[in-house]
């Protein structure tokens, strides 16, 4: 007995509808998206409920025996479920140093100006590394050598850093993942040696080392991954 | 009547396997198989911890948040054109099929000014009124103009680059050669082009013709909308996997580092922007990043992206014949870096 291609087609529409839901309800949505795009995920848990209670509607006023499942459109169906499968996969991924090495060399976003922090011991990876650039940024928001500042990234293993320093960065989203774009300070750790990845929470004051602004670590701890891994920047 | 002795002509296996695949009924066992093969697969992969490398990881996260991006545009885009497809009267597009084909075509890219969703959703919908009538040429237009003329992809391209001068220089930028490049493109391909020698049939369309024939409308509406929404999810999911391939395999800087002057700095931010697929709304805040790149450059990546990508190509190849996406770049291409260098001149 053949499979009708429109039960098949609903249940890959409700399957969508409740992975958007579940992305809603816990918040994993921020795994993938920015923060300014993080109404894509109600919207669209809104938009393929009510495209799925509409098909189901369609289907049960027509009654009648619909189309055949054929093996091309159950390949297609089945490709929609890739997705859900690969976050099923690594449900708790998040990029790292080695993304890091693929996506840029942590100038971007710099060109998107984000207002000052309230305080300057606010101060995050993106507003130190316009510091470094923008001495009208840097006088606005304080940022200065003595500085205390406290960042929480991971180890980047990036090599472009003043000598003696290691790079804790984060990655910054405008959209979604496939814009996220490093941005990492080098910390004086003193001769203390960190694995790449690993998370690190550092207080400290800031140095001005060459071009660079360098965090002088006072304390450094390795830290459990924020729920939120990335950042957006203040526009 | 077959003569005895005389062999029937031997189909070649490849066309027999192609027909099997195109109309092969799957019976509920073997669906069945296929979604348990499917979900062991699944727990295999996770208990191999197969995904939990760093490439792995990256190629994931990029894929999936591609798509969930993607989707719910993709889904606007299907219900915009269902509800052309049953709701629109036949005889609507009539008007506008009759105006001369030099402002059919400026008319259509024009109204995409209407039409805020990303690049995803408006290939349904451009394809659907083609279908319906619309010249290929202005449909063509529409699609091509809607993710960058839009309200709300100008209005971050403004935002990203700081607004002032310089960010309504880039907007404007960005709306007049993205304007003139649908223009172009409409022209040059659809001028002389039939629907039918444009659009690719799609499976299960008779049966959707079917649906609205018989005059339910609510019925029609919900087949047209899942199919539609259905046949684009699948190549956007494809369309993710490359380029998340891409992202995974080949260093940004790579990409960026091609090209030093004028030209080939051009063409070598619009391989990054092919390469990336980022969505319209959101990639001017990476042109704005590439800072060691003119300003020309900058906007041909804001162009060339919403007109081609590589999830775009895949959605393309799909919804128009073969030649579409080659005669698209070979209009589109020469346009956007001849364009750049008179933006460069004139700011």
């Amino acid at each position: 007995m053949s499979v009708d291609a429109r039960i098949a087609r609903g249940g890959v529409l409700v399957l969508w509808a409740i992975f958007f839901g579940v992305l809603w309800e816990t918040g994993a949505s921020a795994r993938y998206l920015g923060s300014r795009t993080q109404w894509i995920v109600p919207f669209g848990t809104v938009v393929l409920a009510l495209a799925a209670l509409v098909y189901a509607y369609g289907y049960l006023r027509a009654r009648r025996g619909g189309p055949a499942l054929t093996l091309r459109e159950a390949s297609g169906l089945f490709a929609l479920l890739v997705p859900l499968a690969a976050v099923l996969l690594v449900p708790h991924a998040a990029l790292g140093s080695f993304a890091a090495s693929r996506k840029g060399n942590g100038l971007h976003f710099l060109s998107a100006r984000q207002s000052a922090p309230s305080k300057p011991s606010d101060a995050s990876f993106l507003d130190i590394r316009m510091a470094e650039g923008d001495t009208a940024f840097a006088a606005q928001a304080g940022i200065k050598p003595g500085l205390r500042v406290h960042l929480l990234g991971f180890v980047s293993g990036s090599s472009d850093v003043p000598r003696g320093t290691v790079e804790i960065a984060r990655f910054y989203i405008a959209c979604c993942v496939a814009d996220a774009q490093p941005v990492g300070v080098p910390v004086d750790a003193g001769r203390r040696t960190f694995a790449k990845d690993t998370w690190l929470d550092v207080t400290g004051s800031l140095e001005r080392r060459g071009r660079r602004f360098v965090v002088k670590g006072e304390r450094i701890v390795a830290a459990k991954e924020p729920s939120q891994p990335y950042l957006s920047f203040r526009t | 009547m077959e003569r005895a002795g005389v062999a029937a002509p031997t189909v070649p296996s490849f066309l027999r396997l192609r027909r099997a695949w195109e109309t092969g009924v799957v019976s509920e066992t073997v669906f069945g198989r296929l979604l348990g093969g499917f979900v062991l697969l699944v727990v295999v992969a996770s208990a191999l911890r197969l995904g939990h490398g760093p490439a792995a990881q990256t190629f994931l996260l990029v894929f999936t948040s591609i798509v969930i991006e993607a989707l719910p545009f993709i889904l606007v885009g299907a219900l915009a054109s269902a509800a052309i497809a049953v709701f629109l009267p036949e005889r609507a597009l009539d008007s506008l099929a009759r105006l001369p084909l030099a402002l059919q075509i400026p008319g259509a890219a024009l109204s995409g000014v209407a039409f805020p969703v990303c690049e995803c959703g408006s290939v349904p919908v451009a394809r659907r009124l083609i279908a319906r009538g619309v010249h290929p040429g202005a449909g063509i237009a529409f699609m091509l103009s809607s993710p960058v003329l839009n309200p709300i992809v100008l209005a971050s391209t403004w935002v990203a680059y700081g607004g002032h001068a310089r960010g309504a220089e880039m907007v404007a930028g960005r709306a007049s050669l993205g304007l003139v490049a649908a223009c172009a493109a409409g022209l040059a391909i659809g001028r002389r082009t039939r629907a039918s020698d444009l659009l690719r049939a799609r499976p299960g369309e008779r049966a959707e013709a079917h649906d609205h024939e018989q005059g339910d409308r609510a019925t029609a509406f919900s087949t047209h909308l899942v199919s539609d929404f259905l046949f684009m999810g699948k190549f956007i999911v494809l369309g993710a996997g490359l380029s998340a391939l891409v992202q995974a395999s080949v260093p940004e800087s790579a990409l960026s580092t091609l090209g030093g002057a004028p030209v080939l700095s051009s063409l070598a931010l619009m391989l990054v922007a092919f390469v990336l697929s980022l969505c319209s709304e959101a990639d001017a805040f990476i042109a704005a990043s590439f800072t060691s790149f003119s300003s020309g450059a900058q906007l041909a990546f804001l162009v060339f992206g919403p007109i081609a990508d590589l999830k775009l190509s895949v959605l393309y190849g799909a919804t128009f014949r073969r030649w579409f996406l080659l005669r698209l770049l070979a209009v589109t291409v020469p346009l956007i870096v001849i364009g750049t260098l008179i933006f460069e001149a004139v700011t």
